[in-house]
């Protein structure tokens, strides 16, 4: 997202005809970034930093030779924390691939085996880059269709590619008892699956340490959401992405800092913000004028991201695990109709003060932006203005600045 | 009455409880509301929903579960699908039909018992094994099969004729299948508006929920949406179908990565992708080209022609070749297409016959290109893929890949022995075609003529990150606007389109000698930026836009005794 990681993109794209050496360069940056990234944290000891470290250290283990779990944002990663594997999303792969925009060469190759240029570039991105066999050490695959069928093909193909059974999560739209009891069954029995496939045991209690350091984290999250929704802290647009990147795919002792930091810096700091706005779906993760309309330092500041609150009627229930976790998908406001996301949204905005909404829609991503004109209609109830922003998240060259600056600057003329 | 979205509902409830029902259907308009990143298939379909049918929705699809949103006034039951077929998922399953079940009788009032349901259940799956035998031996009693129990309309011809072509992918109309028919072959639709929707591996058990929930999961052919492996091979050793046509719909999350699997067989095939609006034009050209490269060139004609004329004709220009018996060119000449290709053709072959002073019964025509089916004088039509690259064959014996860059298309084939092997098109935006230089040549005002040649001296590597016309015209602007030369935006031009056409190449694994054609082939800039992308030399005949005509007058020909 920084100019940095597009010039260490560009030299590592120089040595791209090489695998090896361009594997290795990207693990030298990545490792390089992560050194900072811990300094700085230590330092500053802010939630920011904290957020932004922990969402490196996710995409490092991809590159270091960790014993790996390939997941898609919304797989229950806990399981995997039982059996002592790293979860790495190929969504937040492909992200960081267009961060130093190589996410090219990882395009064209899932494009080469007929994937439509049409689809989602999160999953071409994130096929193209095991196609490209710089992941090394996947012992696992898995995926749940929760938001976006899109999802199985894309890694029933890459666990073949890694010669491992895909681990399938189906979870149904609604959340009711059966449903709630059919998951969990799947959650045992994916357990058993995995114990079979990678010959280990599952470890219940890295299992139930990794729910209880959630259980702090989100509980955390939700005493000082009061606080939060009248102060919030200044963030970059991209952070949000962190942030909402780390809370599904490993929330960690990285995160459990952040949020503890957070705590403390609602109690000193006030940050003036001049206008509050609410982000729904994703951003794109490049380098692009959004993130300069909406940086920290700007007027305009992102308070909320749909997609970082969506655990909010979930609470942590370590006594059942299984049960608990299917809870969590099913409660998800964004898994059935689109009126139960709609009160969400209204929700946060109204909790948060948002003086507008921006829902992203990313190419290629039905699920999300299928039926926007709903969502619009209800702010426009409201009177809470509302932009429906087409884009790319992952391919640059899909998007333009000038479009995307003609289209928010109208819409922040409408707030000023 | 009862609409359901796709053929993974319980249609034995239907017509246990003798529910009238209907599918949804593709309509002519296209619903708005609904954002564009949808199905183009949902996006036509949504319009057929009337207010008072009752809905038997599946959540098959994002796109579906997005479409169902719009349809919230119906009466409707929202069925969650599993997409894996293990015991856990058959009872939850189960248990959601059973409450379709209640929900459709107090709907509909209706008492059924059980026992019933069951009867229609073994009915159902008589019937459904029935209709696969019937699909390969008796298609009419298939097509009165399929209509019985899915009461959808039959898609294709009865009568078995020419080679047999499979139709892989997401729903398909008689549009496509018609193109197939025309070309005088017939299609067994294994999409799933057809009969394979319907077949399954079938295990009755005591609990008819559970029976059925089994019959809908375990199909034959899973959806492109399951998590099983789509079993393509066993279909096709099967039916061993001469060729296949894998039909995905734009936006469709599933059905293109049939692709993969199909490219590590034998079998020749093409994909095309469907989005509703256009006329399926260029799907035509890809289906008859592939016809085309498995057609066993047909028996010699005793044809008396002496003047063998290869027409053209493009969207841009039109081409004529004229050869005599021994293959030798005698004639060549191009003009522009302009708004009647019929009229520009003619005109070119009434200027070649005075020339050479012949008359219509002395020769022997074939059309090509996109405007073939306009030139009714023309004895006989082929695509310009097989055109093309029997014309670079011809001049270039050993070419193995083609890459035809034209004004609104570019192609790349893989070729042996003349005939095609493999080939990729793109003509839906203008990203590696001609097209796309127009625009950078009206935006920096340099004649088309010389961009090549100014590209050449830039002086550094500047890069244009889109390919899409309308982005790139606002980042050429912006380039312009921070003060670069234009020789450096030429070449970062240049640079976009090779792009785009390297992974052409890639996509259909292309090998050298590497022959480049095409109107654009004359553009130095674009020649150098291709070479160094692929690292192999190019080729380029001194006549690259001629050589489709030239192919469609030696295949002409070629049918002489
Ligand atoms: S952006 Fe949308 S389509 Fe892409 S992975 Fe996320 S939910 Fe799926
Ligand atoms: S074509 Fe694909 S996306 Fe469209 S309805 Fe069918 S399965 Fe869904």
């Amino acid at each position: 997202m920084s100019k940095k990681s597009v010039a260490y993109g560009k030299l590592i794209r120089f040595f791209w005809k090489r695998p090896t050496t361009a594997r290795k360069l990207l693990k030298f940056g990545v490792e390089l970034e992560l050194a900072r990234r811990k300094t700085v944290a230590a330092v500053k000891n802010d939630f920011s930093s904290w957020i932004d470290l922990s969402a490196l250290s996710i995409v490092a283990s991809a590159f270091n030779d960790e014993e790996i779990a390939l997941v898609n944002l919304f797989f229950p990663t806990e399981i995997m924390a039982g059996f002592g594997l790293k979860c790495v999303s190929a969504e937040g792969l492909a992200g960081t691939l267009a961060a130093m925009q190589l996410e090219d060469f990882a395009l064209a190759r899932a494009e080469a085996m007929g994937v439509s240029k049409n689809t989602c570039s999160f999953h071409r991105a994130g096929l193209g880059l095991n196609l490209l066999r710089m992941l090394r050490n996947v012992k696992a695959v898995a995926v749940t269709n929760m938001l976006c069928d899109g999802n199985i093909p894309v890694f029933r193909t890459m666990a073949q590619l890694h010669g491992v059974e895909p681990v399938v999560l189906d979870v149904p739209r609604t959340f009711d008892e059966s449903g709630v009891e059919y998951v969990s069954r799947q959650l045992e029995n994916a357990v058993y699956e995995l114990e079979n496939q990678l010959n280990r045991k599952f470890d219940h209690r890295r299992f139930e340490e990794q729910l209880k350091m959630e259980l702090e984290i989100f509980e955390t999250l939700r005493e000082i959401y009061p606080k939060l929704c009248e102060r919030p802290v200044k963030l970059h647009l991209y952070q949000h992405v962190n942030l909402l990147y780390v809370l599904h795919v490993r929330p960690d002792v990285y995160m459990l800092k952040a949020v503890r930091s957070l705590r403390k810096q609602l109690e000193t700091q006030v940050e003036h913000i001049d206008k509050r706005f609410f982000w729904m779906h994703l951003s794109p993760y490049y380098d692009n004028v959004l993130n300069e309309i909406f940086s920290k330092h700007s007027r305009y500041t992102v308070v909320a991201c749909e997609l970082s609150w969506d655990w909010m009627d979930w609470k942590v229930d370590v006594s059942h695990p299984f049960k608990s976790i299917a809870e969590k998908l099913l409660l998800n406001p964004l898994l059935s109709g689109v009126d139960k996301r709609i009160q969400f949204a209204k929700r946060l905005t109204l909790d948060f003060r948002a003086d507008g909404v921006i829902h992203f829609n990313h190419l290629g991503c039905k699920q999300s932006s299928g039926s926007v004109e709903f969502i619009k209609r209800a702010f426009d109830e409201l009177k809470i203005p509302f932009l429906s922003l087409d884009g790319d998240c992952v391919d640059h060259t899909n998007s333009s600045a000038e479009q995307f600056k003609t289209r928010v600057e109208a819409f922040l003329e409408m707030i000023r | 009455m009862i609409v359901y979205n796709c053929p993974l509902v319980p249609f034995e409830f239907f017509h246990a409880l003798k529910i009238p029902f209907r599918r949804i259907e593709p309509g002519s308009g296209e619903f708005q509301y609904l954002h564009p990143n949808v199905c183009a298939f949902c996006r036509t379909a949504v319009c057929s929903v009337k207010p008072d049918e009752v809905l038997v929705w599946t959540d098959s699809c994002d796109s579906m579960r997005r479409s169902y949103d719009f349809l919230k006034k119906n009466r409707s039951f929202y069925l969650h699908v599993p997409v894996k077929n293990d015991e856990i998922s058959v009872r939850f399953f189960a248990r959601e039909l059973q409450r379709l079940w209640e929900f459709l009788k107090t709907t509909f009032k209706r008492e059924v018992s059980l026992d019933q349901l069951e009867k229609t259940h073994q009915w159902f799956v008589d019937r459904s094994s029935e209709l696969q035998r019937a699909m390969t031996e008796d298609p009419y009693r298939a097509k009165a099969i399929f209509e019985e129990l899915s009461n959808q309309k039959w898609i294709g011809s009865l009568e078995k004729r020419g080679r047999l072509v499979l139709l892989l992918g997401s729903w398909a109309s008689d549009e496509v299948v018609k193109i197939v028919e025309e070309a005088g072959d017939f299609t067994l639709n294994a999409t799933c508006s057809g009969p394979y929707a319907l077949i399954s591996d079938v295990q009755t058990g005591p609990d008819v929920f559970e029976s059925i929930a089994r019959r809908i999961l375990n199909k034959r052919l899973p959806c492109g949406r399951f998590a099983r492996e789509r079993h393509l091979q066993s279909l096709i050793g099967r039916f061993r179908p001469d060729v296949i046509v894998l039909h995905t719909v734009k936006f469709c999350d599933f059905y293109h990565f049939d692709e993969g699997m199909l490219r590590k067989l034998t079998v020749p095939f093409v994909t095309i992708e469907n989005d509703f609006t256009n006329a399926l034009e260029q799907s035509r050209t890809r289906i008859e080209a592939l016809l085309e490269r498995v057609r066993e060139r047909g028996d010699r004609k005793n044809l008396r022609s002496s003047y063998f004329i290869g027409i053209d004709s493009g969207s841009t220009s039109t081409k004529i070749v004229v050869l005599n018996e021994r293959g030798e060119i005698l004639f060549e000449q191009i003009s522009r297409t302009g708004a009647d290709p019929r009229e520009s053709a003619k005109r070119l072959m009434d200027h070649a016959m005075k020339t050479l002073k012949f008359n219509e019964e002395n020769c022997f025509v074939v059309a090509t290109g996109y405007g073939r089916g306009t030139i009714d004088f023309a004895h006989e039509r082929m695509t310009e893929l097989t055109c093309h690259a029997v014309g670079v064959s011809h001049l270039y014996p050993d070419v193995r890949t083609i890459i035809d860059v034209g004004g609104q298309d570019s192609k790349v084939m893989r070729v042996e022995k003349g005939k095609i092997v493999d080939f990729v098109m793109n003509d839906k935006c203008a990203a590696g075609t001609g097209r796309f230089l127009e625009i950078v040549s009206s935006i920096l005002e340099v004649p088309l003529e010389k961009m090549g040649k100014e590209s050449l001296k830039a002086k550094q590597q500047l890069n244009i990150s889109s390919v899409c016309a309308v982005f790139a015209e606002s980042e050429i602007i912006s380039l312009r606007s921070k003060g670069y030369s234009r020789q450096d935006i030429l070449f970062a031009a240049h640079s976009a389109i090779a792009r785009r056409l390297a992974t052409m190449y890639e996509r259909i694994k292309g090998v050298p000698p590497v022959v480049l054609t095409g109107g654009v082939a004359l553009n130095e800039g674009l020649k150098n930026a291709l070479e160094r992308l692929l690292g192999v030399e190019l080729i380029v005949p001194k006549n690259p836009v001629t050589t489709g005509a030239l192919g469609a007058a030696l295949m002409g020909l070629q049918q002489k005794r």
